[in-house]
C-alpha cells in the first residue's frame, strides 16, 4: 500500500492519488454507515420535506419521500461496495479455479469447459445477470451472485492464458522434473504468480460490477426498497430531473466518482505491478 | 427502445402515404366533379393521439385493456350508449328502442335499419345474435363473459327485432350492453377471420381500421357509409409511448395533438408552454392495497380498519401526486354509479399502533409482504414505499417487492389449488396494490368482493354484501338498486373494509391549443370522434 502510494507520487500520477482518496473515503463511509446514520433515519418517510433542496441539516437535500439523501448515499455506498466486492470475489474464485486448471491440463475436458465459457461470453453479460436474478429473486446476494457468475468466463479466460504460459516456464518445468505433484505446481508456482493479474483485474472489475449492479437496480432487479441503492435512487428520481435536479445528480455523481476512481486506480496498479509497462503515462 | 420511438415521432411514417392518398383523391375529384368544386377539395385532417400502452387484441370479446377501447369506440357501435360522460342516461345507438316484459326476463330491442358494416354487409338481428352467441360460448372463453352470463338466449324475431332472455331479472343488462365488450361485429367478418379477428375487426362505426402495427401505431380512417353523419377526421393516428417524459416531449415538439397520462412533475412545463394546454379531469380510478383477508393480521376486521388509519393520505396526494389526486371518501369515486361520500379515514398512527398492540400483545412478529407494480398507476411504487414507511412507523416489519405489470398480474391471478388462503397466487403476500376504474357499480364491486368471484384475490367474503349485490342485480327499480349499492359502499367503507384505501387518481391530459371539445369518460376513455381541431 505504502509502496503503491510512493510509486504513484514518484511517477506523478496525482489523479490516481486522488482516485485512491475517493475510494478510501467511500469505503470508510460504507464501513461506518450504521454509526453515522441509523437505518431508521434513512428510511423514515417525511413527506413534509419531500424534495427539499440541499441546506442544513440536509446537506444533500431530501428525496421524493423526504428521506435524507446524505444518509442514503452513505448507505448506498455500503450496498454498492458490498455487492461489488462479493461479485468480484465470486468471479475471482471460480474464474481462477477454472482458468488455472484449464490452462494447466490440456485435454478434452478443459477444452469443453473453455468452449462452454465462450458460449456464455457470447451472451450480453447483463442478460445473463437478468436471467440469474429472475431465477434467484431480487436482493443483495442474488445481485452479487448474478454479477459474479456472469463475469466468471472473463476471469477464466484471463487466468487460463496466464496459466498456459506459466506452465511452460523454466521454474515450473524444473519443479516438475524434481517430482512436484500437480497440486503443488498449481498452488505454489502458478497461482501465486498470477497475483498481480488478480489485483489489476480485480480493481477494474470492481468498477464494472458497481456499474452493472446499479444498472440492474435501475431496472428494479436490485435490493428492494427501502434499501438505498444508487441505481434505484436514480431510477426513482429521474422524473424530477428538470424540477429538482439534485435528487438525480447526487446519486449519479457518487456513482460517477467511485467508478472513475476505481478505473484510475486500476490503471495505476497495472503500471505498478507490470515492470515492462510504460511509465511515461501521467494518469 | 426510446430511440426508435423518438425517430418515429420526428418523421410520422404515414405522412407521405397520406399525402399520396390525398393527391389521388384530388385527382379523382378533378375528373369526376364539375370544375368549380375542385377548388374546395378538403385538406387531409388527421388527429394524432398518444397513450402509455398498446393493446394485445382489437377483438371486443377478448379485450380487457382501456387503451383498446379507445379504438373500439371509433370502429364499433353498441346497441345502446351512454348519453354523456356523466353516465346520466342510456340512449339508443344501434337499437332504436327497447322494452322489458313485466317479469323482467325478456328484453326486446328494435334495431336501426339501413346500417352497413365496413365490409358492406347489412346490420340486422342476426349480427346481434352472432356477436352474443360468440361472447357467451363457454368454449370461446371470453374474459368478459361474466358481464352477460345471466343471458340464457338471444332470439331473432325478425331482421329488426331481437330478444334477450335471462333466467332471473338482470338489472345491469342495459349498462353492460353499453360496454365495449358488447360491440356489434360483422358476422361475415367473424366467419372469415376466425381466430385472427382481433387483428381485423369490422364494425359499423364512423372509422374503420386501416393499419395496426403492434407497439408502433394504429390508424383508423373515415368510413363513408356511416349511418350517423360524416366523421370529422380523415384519419386518426394512435401511437403507444410507454414513458411519460417521452410523451411530454412528443407534445412539445408538435408530433402529437393529444397525449394522456402526463406525469404530475411535467404539469407546470405544459402549463407554461404557450402552444399547449393541460386538461385535468376527474378519474374513476381508485388505487388501494388489497389485503389478504385469509391470513393474520388482516383476517381480523379490527386490524383492517386500524391500518386504514395508519397512512397519511392527504400527504400522499399533496406531496407524491403533486395534488393531482384526491383522498378517497368511499369505495366508489365521483363518476361511478351510486357514489355517495362518507367521512374519510383520519390519519391517526397512534390509534393504529394501539389496535395492533391490543390484538397482538408484544407486536405482530411476521414481516408483512408488500407487493407493488411500477409504472401502472400514478406514482404507484412511490406511494407503496411511503405506505411501507408508515407501516414501519407503527412498529410493523415489512418485506417489499416491486413487480413488472405483466408478471405481477400473472402471479396474482394464478390459481392456487391447495385450497388454502385466497385460492390465488396472491396468497403469498399480505397486501398488494391494485386499482379499478369500472364505472358500473355492480361490476366494480361484485367481481372483486363477491364471495368466490373470479377477481376476488383477497378471499373477502361478507354475507351482507353478497345479499345487497344480489338484490341490486335482480331488481329492476333503479332507485332501489342505487340505494342497495350505497348501503354496500358504507359497509365496505367503515364497517368491514376489505382494502387499505390509498388515493383517487386524476387524469392529466396535455394537448395542443387548437384542440377543442375534448370529452372523456371518468374511466379514462376519451371520445376521439368528438374532438375538434383547428
Amino acid at each position: 500500500m505504502a509502496g503503491f502510494l510512493h510509486f504513484l507520487l514518484a511517477t506523478r500520477k496525482y489523479i490516481a492519488v486522488a482516485g485512491l482518496a475517493v475510494i478510501l473515503g467511500f469505503a470508510a463511509a460504507a464501513l461506518m454507515a450504521p454509526l453515522l446514520y441509523s437505518w431508521e433515519s434513512i428510511t423514515l418517510i417525511r413527506l413534509d420535506r419531500a424534495l427539499a433542496v440541499p441546506s442544513w441539516p440536509l446537506p444533500l437535500g431530501a428525496d421524493e419521500l423526504g428521506r435524507d439523501m446524505t444518509g442514503r448515499i452513505v448507505w448506498g455506498a455500503r450496498i454498492s461496495l458490498l455487492v461489488a466486492a462479493l461479485a468480484v470475489s465470486i468471479s475471482l474464485v471460480f474464474g481462477l479455479a477454472i482458468g488455472a486448471l484449464a490452462g494447466f491440463y490440456q485435454n478434452w475436458a478443459s477444452s469443453a469447459v473453455m468452449r462452454a465459457m465462450d458460449a456464455v461470453i457470447s451472451f450480453p453479460r447483463i442478460l445473463v445477470a437478468i436471467i440469474l436474478i429472475a431465477v434467484l429473486g431480487p436482493g443483495v446476494f442474488s445481485l452479487a451472485l448474478a454479477i459474479g457468475l456472469s463475469s466468471v468466463p472473463v476471469f477464466a479466460r484471463l487466468f487460463r492464458a496466464a496459466s498456459l504460459s506459466l506452465r511452460r516456464r523454466e521454474f515450473v518445468l524444473a519443479s516438475q522434473s524434481l517430482g512436484a505433484t500437480d497440486a503443488r505446481l498449481l498452488l505454489r508456482h502458478i497461482v501465486p504468480n498470477t497475483a498481480s493479474l488478480m489485483v489489476v483485474q480485480g480493481s477494474i472489475s470492481l468498477a464494472e460490477a458497481i456499474l452493472i449492479a446499479s444498472g440492474l437496480s435501475f431496472l428494479g432487479l436490485g435490493p428492494q426498497p427501502p434499501t438505498p441503492e444508487w441505481g434505484a435512487m436514480i431510477a426513482q428520481a429521474r422524473a424530477h430531473m428538470v424540477s429538482t435536479p439534485h435528487v438525480v445528480y447526487v446519486p449519479g455523481l457518487a456513482l460517477f466518482l467511485v467508478v472513475l476512481a476505481l478505473n484510475v486506480v486500476g490503471d495505476g496498479l497495472r503500471d505498478f505491478t507490470d515492470p515492462r509497462a510504460s511509465r511515461t503515462s501521467t494518469l | 427502445m426510446p430511440v426508435p420511438q423518438m425517430l418515429d415521432g420526428l418523421t410520422p411514417p404515414s405522412a407521405p402515404e397520406l399525402r399520396r392518398r390525398t393527391a389521388l383523391a384530388a385527382l379523382f375529384a378533378a375528373f369526376t366533379l364539375p370544375a368549380g368544386v375542385v377548388a374546395a377539395a378538403p385538406v387531409t385532417q388527421t388527429l394524432r393521439f398518444i397513450e402509455g400502452s398498446d393493446f394485445d387484441t382489437l377483438d371486443p370479446a377478448i379485450q380487457r385493456t382501456r387503451s383498446t377501447e379507445i379504438i373500439l369506440l371509433l370502429v364499433f357501435n353498441r346497441l345502446v350508449k351512454w348519453k354523456d360522460t356523466d353516465l346520466s342516461a342510456l340512449v339508443p345507438d344501434l337499437a332504436t328502442s327497447w322494452s322489458v316484459d313485466d317479469a323482467g326476463l325478456a328484453w326486446t330491442f328494435k334495431l336501426r335499419q339501413g346500417v352497413r358494416f365496413h365490409d358492406g354487409t347489412a346490420f340486422d338481428a342476426q349480427a346481434v345474435k352472432a356477436t352474443f352467441d360468440r361472447l357467451l360460448d363457454p368454449k370461446f372463453g371470453s374474459p368478459n363473459r361474466s358481464l352477460f352470463a345471466p343471458v340464457t338466449d338471444v332470439q331473432v324475431i325478425d331482421d329488426a327485432t331481437v330478444v334477450f332472455r335471462t333466467k332471473d331479472p338482470y338489472a345491469s343488462l342495459l349498462e353492460n350492453l353499453a360496454d365495449n365488450s358488447a360491440c356489434i361485429n360483422s358476422p361475415a367478418a367473424l366467419r372469415k377471420a376466425g381466430r385472427n379477428y382481433g387483428r381485423a375487426p369490422v364494425g359499423t362505426g364512423p372509422y374503420k381500421l386501416d393499419d395496426w402495427t403492434p407497439g408502433e401505431r394504429t390508424v383508423v380512417s373515415r368510413f363513408d357509409g356511416y349511418f350517423d353523419g360524416k366523421a370529422r377526421f380523415d384519419t386518426i393516428n394512435y401511437r403507444p409511448i410507454p414513458e411519460g417524459a417521452a410523451r411530454v416531449v412528443e407534445l412539445e415538439s408538435g408530433n402529437t395533438d393529444i397525449a394522456t397520462g402526463i406525469p404530475p412533475e411535467s404539469a407546470e412545463r405544459i402549463r407554461g408552454n404557450p402552444a399547449l394546454k393541460l386538461v385535468v379531469l376527474p378519474s374513476s380510478f381508485q388505487v388501494f392495497f388489497e389485503l389478504n383477508n385469509t391470513r393474520p393480521p388482516f383476517d381480523n376486521i379490527r386490524l383492517r380498519k386500524a391500518i386504514n388509519h395508519a397512512v397519511d393520505r392527504a400527504g400522499i396526494v399533496q406531496k407524491i401526486l403533486g395534488g393531482f389526486g384526491s383522498v378517497p371518501n368511499s369505495p366508489m369515486v365521483p363518476g361511478v354509479q351510486s357514489y355517495t361520500p362518507f367521512d374519510p379515514y383520519p390519519y391517526d398512527p397512534d390509534f393504529a399502533r394501539r389496535e395492533f398492540e391490543a390484538v397482538f400483545p408484544g407486536g405482530f412478529k411476521e414481516a408483512l409482504v408488500i407487493w407493488t407494480p411500477t409504472g401502472r398507476y400514478l406514482k404507484d411504487q412511490q406511494v407503496a414505499e411511503a405506505t411501507q414507511g408508515y407501516l414501519n412507523a407503527i412498529g410493523l416489519q415489512t418485506e417489499f417487492r416491486v413487480w413488472e405489470w405483466a408478471s405481477y398480474q400473472q402471479t396474482l391471478y394464478r390459481p392456487d389449488r391447495s385450497g388454502q388462503g385466497t385460492g390465488f397466487g396472491s396468497n403469498a403476500a399480505h397486501m398488494w396494490m391494485l386499482g379499478t376504474s369500472i364505472p358500473v357499480a355492480d361490476w366494480r364491486l361484485s367481481r372483486k368482493l363477491g364471495t368466490k368471484q373470479s377477481a376476488n384475490l383477497t378471499g373477502y367474503s361478507n354475507a351482507e354484501l353478497d345479499r345487497l349485490l344480489h338484490f341490486a342485480r335482480t331488481n329492476l327499480d333503479y332507485a332501489k338498486r342505487m340505494d342497495a349499492y350505497q348501503q354496500a359502499s358504507r359497509l365496505l367503507w367503515d364497517q368491514d373494509p376489505p382494502f387499505l384505501y390509498l388515493y383517487n387518481q386524476k387524469q392529466l391530459i396535455g394537448m395542443q391549443k387548437g384542440i377543442g371539445n375534448f370529452q372523456d369518460f371518468a374511466f379514462e376513455l376519451p371520445i376521439l370522434a368528438e374532438v375538434t381541431k383547428t
